[in-house]
């Protein structure tokens, strides 16, 4: 698409609410908010992404902080057989 | 192979068309094999084997060997990478920076963010959010509803109200990702215009050209119809009683038929609309509703044929398929109509679809005969019309030589009201078989093909369930129907290429078409009987409707071929085989020993035949369990669709099984191409929620026209 055609012609602006339902509040796994918060958007990523290592796919179940390896928060409530 | 092909070097095409199909199908062309070790190969080998004409040149012998080559690279991607996977940077995106946050939105400039006082002590995490919020920058611009605020990173609502997300979680679930992460960034960090605190309500898209999707990505998208024409559906003149949406609850698949697209946004959606190029992303209207009513249909039409000049189909009720407006169509040819006929009886189809005009529909198809328009009817026989009724409807459909008639079968969401719910509901299948076994009673009658809507219930019903490439009908006047194919014959040959299941036959039968083949050889079995037959096609005959209702130009921009089916050969798609070899392929990486497929209500009996028939997975120490889950948690009711299936179907489905599982196989066709269900969930909650690990089978939607 040259930049001539895009100017040709104004788009419609493609808009989207951020007050639609939301169940994260009935999904909230931990009181610590900024644990929540990092598991959200880890979930909220792994709904669009595989992330992989050398090409591989990886599956990923929890996480930890960089400052405190070697606490693991899962991800979800029920416990996963992990099949990597 | 006959002398006539390498004098004509038709056959270098042939093969280049077979290579082709044989990738398309998931297979590997394999010519290493004489024709007597041919016949050992269990039908579901992934190696498809293929024998040539000895007469062969040296050079033919050389091209074609570069062909097998070359299906290596075409086969479909493997779930563990592949090729052909990652999308190089767009233009667009090139030299933009996510460094840091705007350098007006700072304090002093009338604009600032302030963070939750929970976290001002953590600068770790505050500059993280900061990141974050920079990089979604880089894509969107935030909207609020205070009014009056145009800055570069916040503006105030435009014109138009904002969307649903639920209207791209299953086709662009990235932007839903996008309102994720500003949901859980502004619960920490808070915009604050001239000293006032302003809630950010929505975003839009900064730049749409971001947004575009490939057609290597999405097919459907060169479709004119799924690209540009689906929009202008918003709302149907119709209300028949067998509808499918009736009473669906606000907020569900169906919301956005009360979404009226602006014509801005149709406007928006040619300009980035380049065929086999790319076009905008889809959004879940699921907008099956009459286009034609549309008061800017026709300008519509006019700017997207300046787009493309593919076969452009229409599913219409037929309201508005008066003479006159047939007339002004005709400039947008090549067109398609899929009518929904109903009955012939004007009080009968009144009462059925409520609508103004009934006799409009049903006084078209003359007019679109006249005109050489193809098109089919649906009929669906409703539970109160007789057979006559519908005996009647089709053989007026014959005679007006509709392309196809498709007998749906009705079928009712749990949202279903009236005081007939329980009857219709209860009794579906005896209703089924009455209609089926009417139906094939009259098919010899007419030369019209017919097909049941979901096909396999036919087959499962009477026993035909299996992967032989069985002819499910013939288009009148096309060069099948000439030399005397019929329903019911099974392909087994095509020139020296065996085709020993369906989706090979009919993948080899597309490529053939696209590459011109005129002149091709069938071997065809029916019961113990064999015979051969040489299709002949004249592809100047769709210019002047000789073969009027088959169509079968010649391409001017290579694409308006007739994409439904070539030479008039009706191969209803059913299960590919080659997947059985896929599955064996997902267990072994795996190592599972309890493996649990989860196939659909209609597709089970076809599957188990296919096991049974191979011996599939015989000789290996795994147990194979085959279910089939309900339709219970989205539409529900008497719907067995198995593309109609969620996420909690499945979880369901799992969880009431009586034996241990290390591994469950889901086909992906319900998920489409971001693993979301219709409902827009993604399929990785299944494994999240029963804990077992699950891998999608990546196969084709079985669909009908």
């Amino acid at each position: 698409m040259k930049k001539e055609e895009k100017n040709d012609q104004r788009d419609e602006v493609f808009r989207y609410t951020l007050r639609d339902k939301d169940t994260s509040e009935a999904d909230r796994m931990y009181e610590d908010k900024l644990v929540e918060l990092f598991r959200r958007q880890i979930i909220n990523l792994l709904n669009v992404v595989d992330l992989s290592y050398r090409g591989t796919p990886v599956k990923v179940d929890g996480f930890s902080f960089l400052s405190d390896r070697d606490e693991t928060y899962p991800l979800y409530r029920k416990r996963q057989k992990s099949s990597t | 192979m006959g002398r006539e092909d390498l004098e004509e070097g038709v056959l270098l095409r042939k093969v280049a068309a077979v290579v082709l199909a044989v990738a398309e199908t998931g297979g590997i062309v394999d010519s290493t094999l004489s024709s007597g070790e041919l016949e050992e190969v269990p039908r579901y080998l992934k190696r498809i084997c293929l024998s040539l004409d000895p007469c062969l040149s040296q050079s033919e012998q050389k091209h074609i060997k570069s062909l097998y080559r070359i299906c290596d690279a075409l086969t479909p991607p493997t779930r563990d990478g592949g090729h052909n996977k990652g999308r190089k940077l767009s233009s667009s995106n090139k030299g933009r920076t996510t460094g840091g946050l705007p350098d007006k939105w700072v304090e002093g400039s009338g604009s600032w963010l302030s963070f939750d006082r929970n976290i001002t002590q953590r600068k770790d995490v505050c500059e993280y959010l900061l990141k974050q919020l920079a990089s979604l920058l880089d894509v969107v611009v935030l909207e609020t509803e205070r009014r009056g605020i145009q800055q570069n990173f916040l503006q105030s609502t435009g014109p138009t109200s904002l969307q649903d997300l639920c209207s791209v979680r299953r086709f662009e679930p990235r932007i839903d990702y996008i309102a994720g992460e500003l949901k859980a960034i502004l619960d920490y960090l808070y915009v604050f215009v001239d000293g006032e605190e302003t809630p950010v309500t929505g975003f839009a898209l900064k730049d749409l050209r971001d947004w575009l999707v490939s057609v290597d990505a999405d097919s459907s998208l060169n479709d004119p119809y799924t690209s540009v024409l689906q929009y202008l559906s918003w709302s149907c003149h119709a209300s028949c009683r067998f509808c499918l949406h009736k009473n669906d609850p606000e907020g569900y698949w169906t919301r956005s038929r009360r979404w009226k697209k602006t014509i801005d946004e149709i406007k928006t959606r040619i300009k980035y609309y380049v065929p086999s190029e790319h076009a905008l992303f889809q959004t879940q209207d699921y907008s099956f509703f009459d286009i034609l009513g549309h008061p800017k249909i026709l300008e519509v039409l006019r700017q997207t044929r300046k787009k493309t000049k593919r076969i452009i189909q229409f599913t219409t009720h037929g309201d508005a398929l008066t003479r006159g407006f047939i007339e002004a169509l005709l400039e947008f040819k090549p067109l398609f109509f899929m009518i929904s006929l109903n009955s012939t009886n004007p009080r009968t189809r009144q009462w059925l679809m409520n609508n103004k005009n009934p006799d409009t529909a049903i006084q078209c198809l003359p007019i679109l005969r006249k005109n050489m328009i193809p098109y089919s009817v649906s009929i669906v026989p409703w539970y109160e019309n007789t057979l006559n009724d519908l005996t009647e409807t089709i053989l007026y459909a014959d005679r007006n030589d509709a392309y196809l008639i498709r007998v749906n079968l009705d079928a009712y969401s749990q949202f279903f009201s009236g005081a007939n719910r329980q009857e219709l509901q209860s009794n579906r299948l005896e209703c089924w078989k009455k209609t089926i076994a009417h139906v094939r009673s009259i098919r010899k009658r007419v030369q019209t093909p017919i097909i049941f809507q979901p096909s396999l219930f036919e087959e499962n019903l009477y026993d035909e369930a299996g992967c032989e490439a069985v002819i499910n009908g013939v288009i009148k006047n096309s060069p099948a129907h000439r030399c005397g194919i019929r329903h019911g014959d099974i392909i087994v040959q095509i020139d020296s290429f065996v085709v020993p299941f369906k989706t090979l036959a009919s993948n080899i039968l597309k490529a053939y078409q696209l590459s011109n083949i005129s002149r091709l050889t069938l071997r065809l079995k029916h019961g113990k009987r064999q015979r051969t037959v040489t299709i002949e096609e004249d592809f100047t005959n769709g210019r002047n409707g000789a073969s009027y209702p088959h169509v079968a130009c010649l391409p001017d921009d290579g694409n308006t071929l007739n994409p439904f089916y070539p030479y008039g050969i009706l191969l209803q798609e059913t299960l590919n085989p080659i997947h059985l070899w896929d599955i064996e392929e997902i267990i072994a990486e795996h190592n599972a020993k309890n493996v649990l497929f989860l196939s659909s209500s209609l597709m089970k009996p076809t599957f188990l035949q296919v096991v049974q028939d191979t011996g599939f997975l015989r000789d290996k120490k795994v147990n194979f369990w085959i279910d089939a889950p309900q339709n219970t948690h989205f539409l529900g009711g008497s719907i067995v669709v198995g593309d109609l299936l969620v996420v909690d179907d499945y979880v369901e489905c799992i969880t009431n099984q009586q034996h241990p599982i290390d591994l469950v196989i889901i086909p992906s066709t319900p998920f489409g191409r971001w693993g979301r269900d219709i409902s827009g969930k993604p399929y990785q909650e299944v494994e999240r929620r029963t804990g077992i690990p699950v891998e999608l089978l990546r196969c084709k939607t079985v669909a009908n026209l």
